[in-house]
């Protein structure tokens, strides 16, 4: 990239310009994160309802229970189970971990790591922030509303999310929270993709960036092209249900003149499937990343990695359909999409083995990133094997809408990018607050997420393909299912465990920030990319200088070295034997 | 020296400025295009159009629509061609904001008189296409006219002089967004009321 010049911002000098209406992508970042960490909280304890209901029917919920559910004695009724598991679903797809990992990360990471010294549109970027806060205040506001909130799944599918599914506000609610999400989403790919084209450091070509930028960059991509795409879908579920249009209501055009309903699932489908990339993809641009770092080894093809990511992103538009096939599709159809769907697996396979290579004969620092980014190859390969089956149509009949898909995409979206979201926190801790989390309990946090997690998301695979259906109330009304009561409980078991893990998280969090004396050194993990050739934490201008890039962003573990280091800055020439 | 350093400034400035300018119009493009998939759909599948025997909306008002905002386009081209300079640019760009204003208008006209018929939202599919692509494209109208009084300040403020690269590429992305809605309405136009 050509060099010129970038003008340096003016330390904020108020609380107001400095914490809420900052124009500084790290502030912005740690907004995101703060914003994420919070809609995690509230997504985990919905998700510790609903294991309950299924684990303990008719049972009060312990503790809250008696609170938040009093005309039923705190035991969770049938009606709030349905908007239970639909809040769920939204806040953690779309409030936890999109803000975390493309918002937080996204906006942290992209000016760092590529040399500049903030986006190409901050003011575009603080109010991406604060259209999402609203967003955020719009959705919580739908759970206190008459009639609940959504409750036609995460899908919203109509006629669920119709007014005949879904009297009252609170889907409606729903559907202009997403769309309000979906324009501050929008202008943040739009300043992603335009900051990392044209203020990339001089000297840095695209395969010169780190990978994670490339994962953050692809999901932007995506987020520009398939988001509108959701937000004209629930614009028009939002005039269906407010001003009386007749899209998605029941009965054929031809012959009544009225909608159809599956149009929402392909409309849907056509953002939902590039979704799991737009969420994926960042975890794996930061997975091939401290691979690479903590193994003390430069990435095993990287750019054979960076161009599978870039041909699964361009895969992802073209296989939506695989979420459809019980709708009565054509064969062909369904056969082209399970085909296509298959294809993923090869650019999918070449950066796993990719990843394989990193790390073998590498000598790995078992570090808490390092660990938490084994475990998303552990976790992400077991999601992905699993797809293969729904991917397939004979087998996808069978198992759709059970337990086994639950399991899948827990295993793909919640376990892989979650993990993920751990690493980039640990690992980037030192350069967004200045101090170094206790790594101890950094590890403790991870082994028994890594033990709940598996032990929740491996039982719904179990239960789901012995057949019991999701979003059932009490699925154990069916004799058939009476056996899964004890996997049911030991699942639950398995995410108590989990979600206790997370407060060891959050003591470790808040400690490092606000109470930890000890400043951490500049570059901590000793690795070689832009921002930890800065201080920690990171000034406000990020470079002094605008770095100039003399190689790229894994070079460990170089035999020629003669500088006492393992590994080069990018800002330094390429050492050769 | 100055002048190079001046000149690349610039040209990275348009850099920006063109990047930012594409993904945001094509996140606009794909919006529209996921209304003109769903009326493919029900087109497709209907054996006749309208459907359940629905008279066709008349095309008068909406072919007024397409006159205007073919004019208010034709306005901003001049605006641009003239460099935003004050001798033509003022003319121009007051017809091509009091032309927007008048399309929008149109839109209110049409939906008064798809009333007046008793076309309501709730009458099918047809009706329902009509009122929500056109309140969709309308409120993105009112949007890039807001642009345009965004441009009208970058004018005045600059006595109608824009003399650097970031600001002729601010008041240039106000009217490619104005260019493209009119290509847009010219696409409604077509699907919804002639075809």
């Amino acid at each position: 990239m050509a060099f010129f010049e970038q003008s340096i911002h003016h330390p904020p000098k108020t609380f107001l310009s400095k914490y809420i209406f900052s124009y500084d992508h790290k502030v912005i970042g740690k907004q995101f994160l703060w914003y994420g960490i919070f809609f995690l909280f509230v997504g985990g304890l919905m998700a510790l309802m609903i294991r309950w209901a299924l684990a303990y029917p008719g049972q009060p919920f312990p503790v809250i229970g008696q609170f938040l559910f009093p005309t039923s004695g705190g035991v969770i009724p049938p009606d709030t189970y349905a908007m239970l598991f639909t809040m769920h679903g939204t806040i953690m797809i779309f409030y936890a971990i999109t803000p975390i990992l493309i918002g937080a990360f996204g906006n942290f990471c992209i000016p760092l790591m590529i040399g500049a010294r903030d986006m190409v549109f901050p003011l575009l970027n603080m109010l991406s922030f604060h259209i999402a806060a609203l967003s955020g205040l719009i959705l919580l506001g739908s759970l206190f509303v008459p009639l609940g909130a959504a409750a036609g799944g995460w899908t919203s599918y109509p006629t669920l999310s119709t007014l005949i599914g879904s009297p009252g506000t609170g889907q409606t609610l729903w559907s202009l929270a997403i769309f309000i999400l979906g324009v501050s989403s929008t202008m943040g790919a739009i300043n992603y993709i335009t900051t990392i084209i044209t203020l990339r450091a001089p000297g840095m070509g695209y395969f010169d960036m780190p990978l994670t930028v490339w994962g953050l960059g692809l999901t932007a991509v995506l987020n520009a092209i398939f988001l509108p795409v959701l937000g004209a879908g629930v614009l028009l579920l939002i005039f269906d249900r407010v001003f009386g249009t007749t899209f998605f209501l029941a009965g054929a055009a031809a012959t009544t003149g009225t909608g159809d309903p599956v149009l929402f699932q392909h409309v849907f489908w056509i953002f939902g499937h590039p979704e799991v990339y737009i969420l994926i993809l960042p975890a794996w641009g930061i997975v091939s990343d401290l691979l690479s770092f903590f193994a003390r080894k430069p990435a095993f093809g990287a750019k054979a990695t960076a161009l599978s990511m870039t041909t699964i992103t361009i895969l992802s538009t073209l296989v939506y359909g695989h979420h459809m096939f019980t709708t009565q599709m054509s064969p062909l159809l369904t056969q082209t999409f399970m085909t296509l769907t298959m294809t993923i697996s090869i650019p999918s396979a070449i950066f796993f083995a990719n990843w394989l290579g990193t790390i073998w004969k590498g000598s790995i620092r078992f570090t808490s990133p390092m660990l938490f980014s084994m475990g998303v190859v552990f976790v992400f390969g077991l999601g992905g094997l699993t797809g293969l089956y729904l991917a397939t149509v004979t087998t996808d009949l069978y198992l759709h809408d059970t337990y086994f898909v639950v399991g899948h995409f827990h295993y793909t979206m919640a376990a892989s990018v979650l993990l993920g979201s751990f690493a980039a926190v640990y690992f980037w801790m030192p350069k967004m607050f200045g101090t170094m989390m206790c790594e101890f309990w950094a590890k403790v946090h991870f082994w028994i997420t890594m033990i709940g997690l598996n032990g929740v998301f491996m039982g719904m695979l179990f239960m789901g393909y012995a057949g019991m259906h999701r979003r059932l109330y009490n699925p154990f009304v069916y004799d058939f299912l009476n056996k899964l009561i004890p996997i049911n409980e030991f699942t639950t078991i398995s995410a108590i465990l989990m979600g206790a893990a997370q407060i060891i998280f959050v003591v470790n969090f808040v400690h490092a920030v606000f109470f930890k004396k000890e400043k951490a050194s500049d570059n901590p993990w000793e690795v070689g990319t832009l921002e930890w050739t800065i201080p920690s934490p990171a000034p406000n201008y990020n470079f002094k200088d605008i770095p100039v890039v003399k190689c790229g962003p894994h070079e460990l573990g170089n035999p020629a070295l003669t500088t006492g280091r393992d590994f080069q800055f990018q800002t330094e020439e390429l050492v050769r034997g | 020296m100055e002048s190079i350093a001046e000149n690349k400034l610039n040209r990275h400035a348009e850099l920006q400025g063109s990047v930012a300018l594409i993904v945001a119009l094509v996140s606009f493009s794909m919006l529209f295009a996921t209304l003109f998939l769903g009326y493919s759909v029900f087109r497709l599948t209907s054996e006749i159009w309208p459907p359940a025997g629905m008279a066709r909306v008349p095309i008068t008002i909406p072919t007024y629509s397409t006159f205007i905002v073919l004019l208010s386009s034709l306005f901003a081209w001049l605006l641009e061609r003239g460099q935003y300079k004050r001798e033509s640019g003022l003319a121009y760009y007051l017809l091509s904001f009091s032309t927007g204003i008048a399309f929008v208008v149109c839109q209110f006209y049409l939906w008064d008189m798809l009333k007046s018929i008793g076309v309501f939202t709730n009458s099918g599919i047809y009706p329902s296409m009509i009122y929500a692509f056109t309140w969709i494209h309308t409120a993105h109208m009112v949007l890039g006219l807001l642009a345009f009084v965004y441009l009208g300040f970058l004018l005045i403020k600059n006595n109608w002089n824009l003399d650097d690269s970031i600001k002729i590429q601010k008041a240039n992305s106000v009217l490619r967004f104005w260019h493209f809605l009119a290509v847009i309405w010219l696409m409604m136009y077509a699907l919804l009321f002639v075809l």
